[in-house]
């Protein structure tokens, strides 16, 4: 009687509307417009999305799915226990990325070792915990391995805490490779050694569901330049940073699509000599730099990885009292100052759980918190792919039907490139700009690709990269600087023996994880430009690529290393496309302006009056020829016979009328007239089938 | 904090390890003060300025021996080579004042049930007219007897009057 009573009970919980208690779990799902991870005023709500919580209560297994209100909210009353936060991502929309944003430890629950809470999701992982199996790599150098043997806490020990708490969700038998690495590079990871540990090799052959990966540290340790040194010692560590990017990329994009059941967290770097208690100039310089590079090296692979903010959460310690914070994390012993002790490891262990979308509610958290507020989630949409118009060979490179990189629905015929020694490549570039309705905030710049000929690719090795200029590496004799070091962006191809020539650390080894792709592969990465740093500001700025970037943008797969003999020229790379996503948001496109009329003057010249559209900053006048216009082409822009005249001066023509006076252009000519609002060009016009006017032709940007 | 933290854990150090040297006045004989560390072949110094570390190696009976310790007060001084947390068990300790170099390769001792064991290796040399003591110290990670990483740390010391 009294089991059907609680039962009875608990059915009338579950149907009436919940009261806040103190064991909830809320947030708000957001268009994040400026892609920051934080919800900015102006930025609106995402409703009608669906949220997951799946874990266990103390009463038993929770599984349960909400849509976000129309103002994106979201809430869930689970009880104590431990969860896994999913939202669905929308189609078109990408998570952006995890907040990175400081906060003074003085602000209320600002606690060790949660710091500010920074979320991210677990793709996959409540589908993959449910298959009753669940293994979980950790993948890295001696942050991975959870280095401490100085300082107290054991090995591996936040991933045994993720372990435990994955393990607490879903009650399944988590199992963890414990085979990272010490004090290993980024070119490791791209090293089939054999030795047992975990690299991207050993990945592929244990194809778990959840790879945690710290790796960049070392890679700059061995070139720390510090603070006596020269600009050819920064020139150095930062080819190396550079150097470990590409590593990385190779790396990440491999496993993404090599291992398709899994899901990465990847960690930022934390470094204690960035502080503002350890003025290292070097490290305060490029640290900041170094942790935008991973972020960007997450957000832009075909899959999404989730970045564990653990430089956000350090740096928080910085603000510490007497310079006491950020070392009291660190294993002060003589023959470490490196690694984090275990407060420092316990920060890293709730990053990353946070990172996975772990809410432990009550008996279960850490705090004992009994509430989450704010697990808000931003998203960015696509707006829109790019495909290249125009493609070009250069220094010898062979490439049989180059156009088919150009074509997305050419049902995969590709363009089938041979490279040689020295510097042949294919490219291409003339991706659209006539777009400015785009507000760009990231961009993705990606290939579809595989490998074909009887030859191999142990003397062909290529690299994928793009680049928003024609200058794909720095001239020689280039001096770095905080905000000029970023020539390209790496999509395919690693370190290996294309390390720095000064620091060639294996000369033998490949560059590419899967050097023979058999079927297609798609790839693709971040695409990225300098930094800017304000006069007087203390953190860079990391402006989004602009119309004008997109215009000398290119893609290039290109011959790499530069090998000292030709390759074997049976071997091709075949490159199905490449393309730019861009994602952000669109402003709202002007209606076409109405009711042209054109008038002849007894001078010669013609006066082309229009009604006046509100809000318009600026009218342009395009004149082209009439003969093109039968073939259903357009030359008003580029090839005009006159203009175009962009900004054209006006006169008012009467009532809500403005009138714009030009020459007589030779031979029999067509005139549309433009406007833009918000700096957003109007609609040319439209064909009589309601079909608009090539848009690129109107250049008046 | 971090002073104290350093402190307990050189008093909780247990040592199995003697360092021994024939008898012979020369340059390692003396005191010296680690100016500089930096990992591999980096440059940032990490040697810890607040509480440095020093060697020093002296006259014990026939043999020169050499001892550790932070700061300026050698009380707390312990034998050379010293570590903490866990037993050690001595591979190799040479002090050679003759030719002017120590080295010592020592393992920790795994705690029951474990199967991680640091092996160090310190090795240093006097250099620059017998003002200098340079070297490297080598901390590799073996698990269940596999190598499992390692780094290297680069010193030097500055002779002390």
């Amino acid at each position: 009687m009294t089991r059907g009573l609680v039962v009875v009970g608990l059915l009338l919980v579950a149907t009436l509307p919940l009261p806040a208690t103190a064991q909830d779990v809320s947030g708000v799902l957001f268009d994040d417009r400026d892609g920051d991870g934080v919800r900015d005023p102006g930025e609106p709500p995402l409703g009608g999305v669906a949220v997951r919580l799946y874990g266990q209560a103390g009463t038993g297994g929770v599984d349960q799915t909400v849509a976000t209100a129309a103002d994106g909210s979201y809430s869930f009353s689970p009880g104590d226990g431990c969860y896994l936060i999913t939202p669905v991502d929308p189609a078109g929309w990408r998570m952006s990325q995890t907040r990175d944003d400081r906060v003074p430890q003085s602000t209320p629950g600002y606690l060790h070792p949660v710091g500010r809470p920074r979320f991210a999701k677990l793709d996959q992982g409540i589908q993959n915990l449910q298959s009753g199996s669940y293994r979980q790599s950790a993948l890295g150098d001696s942050i991975a391995a959870n280095f401490n043997v100085f300082c107290g806490s054991s090995p591996f020990f936040y991933n045994q805490q993720l372990q435990s708490r994955l393990g607490c969700v879903s009650g399944v038998a988590v199992t963890l490779d414990e085979a990272a690495t010490l004090g290993e590079h980024s070119d490791d990871l791209l090293v089939d050694d054999g030795a047992g540990l975990n690299n991207v090799f050993a990945m592929i052959d244990v194809q778990p569901q959840l790879i945690t990966l710290s790796m960049i540290g070392n890679d700059l340790l061995d070139v720390d330049p510090g603070d006596g040194g020269t600009q050819a010692d920064v020139n150095r560590a930062v080819a190396e940073v550079l150097d470990a990017r590409q590593n990385l990329q190779e790396a990440l994009s491999a496993l993404v699509s090599e291992v398709p059941g899994a899901h990465i967290l990847l960690n930022t770097l934390y470094d204690n000599e960035a502080s503002e208690c350890n003025p290292s100039n070097f490290h305060q310089t490029w640290i900041p730099i170094v942790a935008r590079i991973l972020r960007d090296l997450a957000w832009g692979q075909t899959r999404r990885i989730s970045i564990v903010e653990v430089a956000a959460d350090f740096a928080q310690f910085d603000q510490a009292p007497q310079c006491t914070g950020f070392t009291d994390m660190i294993c002060l012993f003589f023959l470490d100052q490196i690694h984090p002790n275990e407060d420092g490891y316990e920060i890293i262990g709730e990053k990353i759980w946070e990172a996975a979308g772990g809410a432990s509610l009550g008996t279960q958290d850490i705090l004992s918190r009994t509430a989450f507020a704010d697990v808000n989630y931003g998203y960015v949409r696509r707006v829109r792919r790019l495909l290249p118009t125009e493609w070009e060979t250069r220094n010898g490179a062979s490439v049989v039907d180059p156009q088919a990189a150009l074509d997305d629905q050419d049902a995969g015929a590709p363009a089938g490139i041979s490279l040689g020694n020295g510097s042949q490549e294919f490219r291409v570039s003339g991706f659209p700009t006539w777009f400015d309705e785009i507000q760009i905030v990231r961009v993705i710049a990606g290939v579809r690709f595989r490998t074909a000929g009887a030859g191999s690719a142990v003397d062909d090795l290529y690299r994928m990269e793009a680049a928003i200029t024609d200058q794909f590496r720095p001239p020689p004799g280039f001096n770095y600087s905080p905000t000029d070091w970023n020539f390209y962006t790496p999509i395919v191809g690693g370190g290996g023996p294309s390390q720095p020539p000064e620091n060639p650390d294996y000369p033998n080894a490949e560059t590419l994880v899967v050097p023979n792709v058999t079927d297609y592969r798609e790839v693709s990465a971040t695409l990225t430009k300098n930094p800017i740093l304000p006069a007087g500001a203390a953190d860079y700025e990391w402006p989004a690529l602009t119309h004008e970037d997109l215009a000398t943008t290119a893609i290039r797969v290109a011959a790499a290393p530069e090998p000292g003999a030709a390759g074997d020229d049976d071997y091709r790379v075949e490159l199905d496309y490449a393309w730019l996503d861009l994602y952000g948001w669109e402003k709202e496109r002007p209606p076409q302006v109405q009711n042209l009329r054109l008038g002849r003057i007894p001078d010669g010249t013609l006066d082309a009056s229009f009604d006046a559209l509100a809000g318009a900053q600026r009218y342009n006048l395009y004149a082209g020829r009439l003969s093109t216009v039968g073939a259903g082409n357009y030359d008003h822009g580029r090839a005009a016979p006159a203009g175009p005249f962009c900004d054209a001066s006006t006169q008012a023509a009467g009532p809500g009328r403005l009138a714009i006076t030009l020459s007589r252009p030779d031979g029999d000519a067509y005139f549309l007239i433009t406007a833009h609002v918000d700096d957003v060009e109007s609609p040319a016009g439209s064909s009589s089938a309601g079909i608009e006017i090539d848009r690129s032709q109107s250049i008046c940007q | 904090m971090k002073d104290s933290r350093i402190r307990s854990i050189l008093a909780g150090a247990l040592l199995s390890v003697a360092a021994v040297g024939a008898l012979q006045a020369g340059p390692l004989e003396g005191r010296w003060l680690l100016e500089s560390q930096s990992y591999g072949s980096g440059k940032a110094n990490q040697a810890h300025v607040a509480k440095p570390l020093r060697m020093e190696f002296y006259r014990d009976g026939e043999t020169l021996a050499g001892r550790i310790w932070f700061g300026g007060d050698h009380a707390d001084a312990l034998p050379w080579p010293s570590l903490v947390l866990a037993p050690l068990r001595s591979e190799e300790v040479v002090i050679s004042p003759a030719e002017d170099r120590v080295r010592a390769r020592y393992r920790t001792v795994p705690a029951d049930g474990g199967d991680v064991v640091l092996e160090i290796t310190e090795e240093y040399r006097v250099t620059d007219g017998g003002t200098t003591l340079s070297g490297s110290v080598t901390v590799a990670l073996l698990r269940g007897g596999k190598p499992a990483g390692s780094y290297v740390l680069e010193r030097r010391f500055r002779r002390e009057p």
